[in-house]
């Protein structure tokens, strides 16, 4: 019996130790997993991928990168919303979690998840056909105003949905003057703004960069504050006297609930993975703006994006 | 000429090379088991490629079809069990000289035919595929639309042989693509509430299953009796001056594959059943073929290998599957980030070239690797199925969980095997509802997004020239079999 006894009593202290010692005080101690609610080889994909290269450093175990993609993005949130909330399971939220609800795709809200903290941005632009008659954004908007126009580069009520129903209603118009035809994407949209299917690629010049570069599209402008590095000649729609940007946003989130001192440490590990030159310097040769503006702000802005874009979709008519 | 050395860099790396020699022993293996087929091969492969480049990832699959092809052969001639559909056509011809004693020459026939053949699909797909790329970046929603039914239309009626088998098949597939949120107005259909379902059925797992599970449940159901298989004699004896005498099947073959193979929705079965009456009825002995004739073997065995690197033509440049092996390869590229389209001809290049290059290795590598595999194929062909089949499962359940790493793709798999069983026990073809849950997604995207365009009026598809001629194309393909009742009724 003693040696029963004993065998239970030193169980039951391990399980004790388990459930009431820090898990975190050594975390992370095995490896970490993060999803990505989109494609291989896509823009979210390609961020997580380089950045997880320098997080794997600085956290000192493997990163797992897993894709979980479908049912426009709502698979792979609704993953990381479930995800046990121990730092284990960390996801790359997109811009999507803004506005899930509010096109009443699913019930998730930035509030399902902890956000650790954007990690890139991709303004969104305004690009024509080669053989387009457009050679400006004035003339777009001009243009635009009879109605006749169509704009392609995401699916309906997406980012570019709303950067060009965000740009028409700052140039003084209804949102929906331009008719946004859903896309599976830049490149399928691209395609068809080359072969005459629609008038302009409202997506990110990154996108677009290719098939600007062989002649075939026209980067006309960029939807950001200032002009991307990426794009010096690029003129941003503020310089062509309409205040309007709109920057897609990617990120580094968990699901809600994280022990105060995982949260910490993924923050700072995080931080300094993204300020590494390795990290930076990729992003920056695709293109793509780094940015790293920790939990805070970050919540802060993620609850002034829901606001922004429950308006547009609203506008819209594709709230629900 | 940088795209080319880029692309030839590419290639000539160790672990491309050495991933192309594995994947073409995989391919030989398996098409040289009876039972097992090309296209199950490269379901079972995708899982492993998952974790590759794309290159390397690509080069496997092309090099495994190009094996597995030709290999499905030897079963065919020295058993009269044909190891893939695309044998089917010439395996009494094979059967028969095998029986005669000279297995070692319909093989080696087949061998250079397959070989020859190949060289010319991988031509004629490096010189089509970046004009036909050229010419779709005009192609838009409405084209596409048409394009997309084109290929339905070809699988389900002219490649089946039975259009209403093959139409009830692809209905089938349509409803699959139909679950999941619809991509244009968000709103979820058959989805039963459940989020993993939100995302559709997970195509590769489905196809995994519809393509192996039946396989195995066939050969569990059917134990098969004691195999002997005849000796071989030297392979390559005569079969320069034998491949020279039927240089026009050669020729004919080849190319006539290689078209076919070209259009959306026919791939190398439908080529060499083409080839093979071709063959007949341009012979001047068509009394020989079915006993033991090689002209049939020739011109098939060339058919079905040219198809089988042309059907990336469509693939490639529309994104439109030849047949059931690219239905595949479109998951893998999309796995890869590589969207097929025109764009990727602009965008990489480079990537392109370096599969048109892979595939040529492929096919030149049937030589050697051909004439090792029929040594060894009387000791493949005596295997018991009960060591390779658990094998095979496992590989199954593993490769539908690694593509999203969730146990709900093991389901699908398993669904989708049951009713790939059903379908084949029943006579019903598994391809024309592949090619529906490929396509599916993509005819409706496009017939929605060209309605918004116009505003809901149908004009749009018939406005533009190549549209219209797109049309024309598939009202024949509608009327064939109607027109083909009638005549029939008269005669």
């Amino acid at each position: 019996m003693t040696s029963f006894k004993f065998t239970f009593a030193a169980g039951l202290s391990a399980l004790a130790s388990l459930v009431a010692a820090p898990v975190l005080a050594d975390y992370p101690e095995r490896p970490v997993t993060i999803i990505v609610p989109w494609g291989a080889g896509g823009g979210t994909d390609t961020i997580i991928r380089i950045f997880a290269v320098g997080f794997e450093k600085e956290m000192g175990q493997p990163i797992n990168v897993i894709n979980r993609t479908g049912g426009s993005g709502v698979v792979g949130h609704s993953a990381i919303a479930n995800g046990k909330a121990d730092g284990y399971t960390l996801g790359a939220c997109t811009s999507e979690i803004t506005y899930f609800e509010t096109v009443g795709l699913a019930d998730i809200t930035p509030a399902s998840y902890d956000l650790i903290s954007r990690l890139a941005t991709i303004p969104a632009g305004v690009t024509v056909a080669a053989d387009s008659p457009y050679a400006s954004v004035k003339e777009v908007i001009d243009a635009a105003q009879t109605g006749t126009l169509t704009s392609s580069g995401s699916g309906l009520g997406g980012p570019w949905h709303m950067a060009v129903a965000g740009m028409m209603k700052s140039a003084g118009g209804a949102a929906d003057t331009v008719k946004f035809i859903p896309s599976k994407g830049g490149a399928p949209a691209l395609q068809d703004l080359v072969s005459g299917g629609i008038s302009m690629f409202t997506g990110s010049p990154i996108e677009a960069r290719a098939l600007a570069d062989a002649g075939e599209v026209k980067i006309l402008g960029v939807m950001a504050d200032e002009r991307s590095p990426a794009f010096p000649d690029v003129p941003t729609l503020k310089e062509s006297g309409v205040d309007w940007s709109l920057t897609n946003w990617f990120s580094l989130c968990a699901p809600s609930g994280l022990p105060e001192e995982v949260k910490a440490k993924v923050e700072t590990a995080a931080k300094a993975a993204h300020g590494s030159d390795a990290v930076q310097d990729a992003l920056a040769q695709r293109g793509i703006t780094p940015l790293f503006d920790g939990s805070e702000a970050f919540s802060v802005f993620a609850d002034e994006f829901s606001d922004a874009a429950k308006e547009l979709l609203t506008d819209l008519g594709i709230a629900k | 000429m940088s795209v080319l050395t880029d692309a030839l860099t590419l290639v000539f790396q160790p672990d491309v090379l050495i991933t192309v020699i594995l994947a073409s022993l995989l391919g030989l293996t398996i098409g040289a088991i009876p039972g097992l087929t090309a296209v199950m091969g490269v379901a079972l492969l995708i899982p492993i490629t998952f974790f590759m480049d794309p290159v390397p990832a690509i080069s496997a699959i092309a090099a495994l079809a190009a094996m597995a092809i030709f290999a499905g052969d030897i079963p065919g001639a020295l058993l009269r069990i044909p190891g893939t559909p695309a044998s089917a056509a010439y395996v009494q011809d094979a059967h028969v000289m095998a029986k005669e004693g000279c297995p070692e020459r319909a093989l080696g026939l087949s061998m250079g035919a397959a070989c020859f053949g190949g060289v010319v699909g991988v031509i004629l797909l490096m010189v089509a595929a970046p004009l036909l790329a050229r010419f779709a970046t005009n192609f838009s929603s409405v084209e596409y639309f048409w394009l997309a039914l084109l290929g339905l239309s070809c699988a389900a009626i002219i490649s089946t042989g039975a259009p209403l088998k093959g139409i009830l098949s692809l209905l089938f597939g349509l409803w699959v693509a139909s679950i999941g949120i619809d991509e244009v107005a968000g709103q979820p259909r058959f989805t039963f509430g459940s989020t993993e379902l939100m995302g559709g059925v997970s195509f590769i797992p489905a196809m995994i299953g519809m393509f192996a599970i039946p396989e195995i449940l066939r050969n569990v159901a059917l134990p098969q009796g004691k195999i002997t298989p005849p000796r071989m004699g030297p392979v390559f004896q005569g079969l320069g001056a034998n491949l020279r005498r039927r240089r026009t099947n050669l020729l004919r073959g080849s190319l006539a594959g290689s078209m076919i193979g070209a259009l959306p929705g026919a791939g190398a079965d439908i080529a060499a059943w083409v080839a093979y009456a071709v063959a007949k009825r341009r012979s001047k002995t068509p009394e020989k073929f079915g006993h033991g004739h090689d002209e049939g073997i020739v011109e098939a065995g060339a058919a079905n290998n040219g198809a089988l690197s042309s059907a990336w033509v469509p693939t490639l440049v529309f994104g439109i599957p030849g047949d059931s092996i690219t239905a595949i390869v479109i998951g893998v590229l999309y796995l890869k980030g590589l969207e097929p389209g025109p764009i990727i001809f602009t965008k990489t290049p480079e990537l392109v070239y370096a599969i048109f290059i892979a595939f040529f290795l492929a096919n030149l590598l049937l030589i050697p690797f051909g004439w090792l595999i029929i040594r060894a194929a009387r000791h493949l062909l005596t295997m018991k199925p009960a060591y390779y089949l658990p094998v095979v499962f496992a590989c199954c359940i593993v490769g539908s969980f690694a593509i999203n790493n969730t146990a709900f793709g093991v389901v699908v798999m398993l669904v989708f095997g049951l009713i790939g069983w059903l379908f084949e026990e029943n006579g019903i073809p598994v391809a024309p509802a592949i090619l529906g849950i490929v396509l599916g997604g993509m005819l409706e995207f496009n017939f929605v997004t060209s309605m918004l365009k116009s505003d809901g009026n149908l004009m749009i598809f018939v406005s533009r020239p190549v549209a219209a001629a797109l049309a024309l194309t598939v009202l024949a393909v509608w009327a064939w079999p109607i027109v083909k009742h009638i005549r029939g009724g008269r005669a």
